[in-house]
C-alpha cells in the first residue's frame, strides 16, 4: 500500500474518480491481485447499502425492460486490452514446459482429424464434413504449465479458409458448470470462437467459429457455462499459426 | 505431438483455482452478466430479477419523483443488456458495476433537472415548485430517506459524510476533499473504513 494509486480502491468503489485517474486505477487493477481483492470487498459496502435501501419496483417494469431489449442491440463485444492479453500469453509460452512423447503417433492422430470448413460463417459445414483443404497445415497445440494431466492436441489450419479445427484426444473433462472456450488472439485482442466439452476418451474435434489469419493465436479456457466475453481463466492451450 | 505432463491434480481443481485468481468475485450476479453479454435473455431475465429492487431502490435515494425513479430505472436495466458486453470482472463486481450505472443515470438526472430548475428560476418565472423538486439536499435526505438514513446510521459523522457527497451527489473524492477542506488522504481513510463497515454492519455473511 506503498504506492498512492493503492489508496484509490475506495474513491473507485464509490465511483468517485475523474475519468483520467479511473481509468488509470482500471489498467492498474489488471496487474494488482491486491487492488482487486480489495475493491470487491469494498464494493460490497456499496452492495449492502443498496440492499437495505431495495425497493421493488411497479411490477409492469419487467415486461417493459423485457420489451425494450428486444429493440436494443448490444454493443459489441469490447476486446481487453491487447497489450495485457498479448503479454500475458507471451509470460506464458515464455514459460511453457511439456515433455513431448510419442511424437509421430500422436502427429497421426492428429493429422487424421485434421478438417477445414469453407467459410467460417456457413454454419451448415462441420469439422466431419469437410476434408482438409489443400493448403492445409496442422501444428500442434501446446498444452502450457497452467494444464495438468496427459494429452494430445492438435491445430488444423487453411490459410486461404481463414479457418481452423483443433482436435483434442484425452483432455480433461470440466465441472458441470464450466466450459471450454476457444479464442482467436490478434492484435486487437481475444475474439470468443466457440464452446466445447470432449466427449468419450477426452476427444473433441471442434470448428473455429471466428476467422483465423496467419499470425493470430488460437487459445484455449476454460470458462463458466455459456462462454464468456473476454477470456477470465488461463490459458491451458495456445498456438501461432 | 503428444504433450504429456504427469501432474496428479485435476483440471477441475485447477480451474477453480484459476477462477478466484481471475474472478475474485464469481458470484450469481456475474455468471449472469456474463451470460447477458453473450445475448442471454433468459439470464438477463434472471439478473433483472436480482438487481431491480437494489437498482430502484438506489435511484429513489437520489430521485424523489417516484416515475421519474421508474423511468431512470428502465434506462439503466437497458443499459446494463447493451453494455453487459463489455463488463470486465477484473474491474469489481457485477453488482457494483450495474449499481454504479445506476447511481449515474439518477445523479445526471438530478443534474439536468436541477439545471432546467435553475433556468426557469433566474428568469424569474415562478417560485420553486415542490413536488417538481426532485432533488435532495442533505438536510432533506437525512429527514425524509429513513430507510438510507438507517442504512448510513453505523458510520460516524466523518464518514458519512464523505461517503453521502460521492454517493448521492456525485462528487470526486477530490471534489470532497475540497468541500470539506480535508486532505485527500484524510477522505480516502473515511471513505475506505466507511465502506467496510457498511460491508460489516448491513452486508449478509458471504
Amino acid at each position: 500500500m506503498s504506492e498512492p494509486i493503492h489508496d484509490l480502491a475506495a474513491p473507485y468503489a464509490l465511483d468517485a474518480l475523474d475519468d483520467d485517474e479511473r481509468h488509470r486505477f482500471e489498467a492498474h487493477l489488471a496487474d494488482c491481485a491486491v487492488c482487486r481483492a480489495e475493491v470487491v470487498e469494498l464494493q460490497r459496502g456499496i452492495e449492502a447499502l443498496a440492499d437495505a435501501t431495495a425497493t421493488p419496483p411497479p411490477s409492469r417494469l419487467k415486461a417493459s425492460v423485457m420489451a425494450a431489449i428486444d429493440d436494443e442491440p448490444q454493443e459489441r463485444f469490447a476486446a481487453a486490452p491487447a497489450p495485457t492479453w498479448r503479454e500475458r500469453l507471451r509470460t506464458l509460452f515464455s514459460s511453457m514446459s511439456w515433455r513431448i512423447g510419442s511424437a509421430a503417433a500422436a502427429a497421426a492422430v492428429v493429422v487424421l482429424a485434421v478438417a477445414i470448413a469453407l467459410t467460417l460463417r456457413d454454419g451448415a459445414l462441420g469439422p466431419d464434413d469437410v476434408i482438409a483443404a489443400p493448403d492445409a497445415v496442422t501444428v500442434t497445440l501446446p498444452a502450457t504449465e497452467a494444464y495438468t494431466g496427459t494429452v494430445e492436441a492438435g491445430v488444423a489450419y487453411s490459410p486461404g479458409r481463414t479457418a481452423a479445427v483443433v482436435t483434442f484426444d484425452g483432455l480433461a473433462g470440466v465441472d458441470g458448470d464450466r466450459t471450454y472456450q476457444l479464442w482467436v488472439i490478434d492484435g486487437d485482442g481475444p475474439t470468443p470462437a466457440g464452446l466445447f466439452v470432449p466427449g468419450d476418451g477426452g476427444r473433441a474435434t471442434v470448428l473455429l467459429d471466428a476467422p483465423v489469419r496467419p499470425g493470430d493465436t488460437i487459445g484455449v479456457t476454460v470458462e463458466p457455462s455459456g462462454g464468456s466475453p473476454a477470456p477470465t481463466g488461463e490459458v491451458l492451450f495456445a498456438a501461432t499459426v | 505431438m503428444s504433450i504429456t505432463i504427469a501432474m496428479p491434480r485435476t483440471l477441475g481443481v485447477r480451474t477453480r483455482t484459476t477462477v478466484n485468481r481471475f474472478m475474485p468475485h464469481t458470484d450469481l450476479h456475474t455468471e449472469l452478466l456474463t451470460a447477458t453479454g453473450t445475448g442471454d435473455r433468459d439470464a438477463f431475465a434472471r439478473l433483472y430479477d436480482l438487481v431491480a429492487g437494489p437498482v430502484f431502490g438506489t435511484i429513489r435515494g437520489i430521485l424523489r419523483d417516484p416515475s421519474m425513479a421508474e423511468e431512470v430505472t428502465q434506462e439503466v436495466l437497458v443499459e446494463v443488456w447493451r453494455t453487459a458486453p463489455r463488463f470486465d470482472p477484473e474491474r469489481g463486481s457485477a453488482k457494483a458495476w450495474i449499481l454504479t450505472m445506476a447511481r449515474r443515470r439518477a445523479i445526471d438526472r438530478v443534474r439536468s433537472e436541477q439545471s432546467h430548475r435553475d433556468r426557469t428560476e433566474s428568469v424569474g418565472a415562478a417560485s420553486r415548485d415542490p413536488e417538481r423538486d426532485t432533488t435532495y439536499d442533505a438536510v432533506e435526505r437525512a429527514a425524509e430517506h429513513a430507510e438510507l438514513r438507517r442504512a448510513l446510521d453505523g458510520l460516524t459523522d466523518l464518514q458519512r459524510d464523505a461517503i453521502e457527497r460521492a454517493y448521492l451527489e456525485g462528487k470526486t473524492y477530490r471534489e470532497v476533499a475540497e468541500e470539506l477542506d480535508t486532505p485527500l488522504g484524510t477522505v480516502k481513510t473515511r471513505m475506505r473504513d466507511g465502506l467496510l463497515r457498511l460491508r460489516d454492519t448491513l452486508g449478509a455473511p458471504s
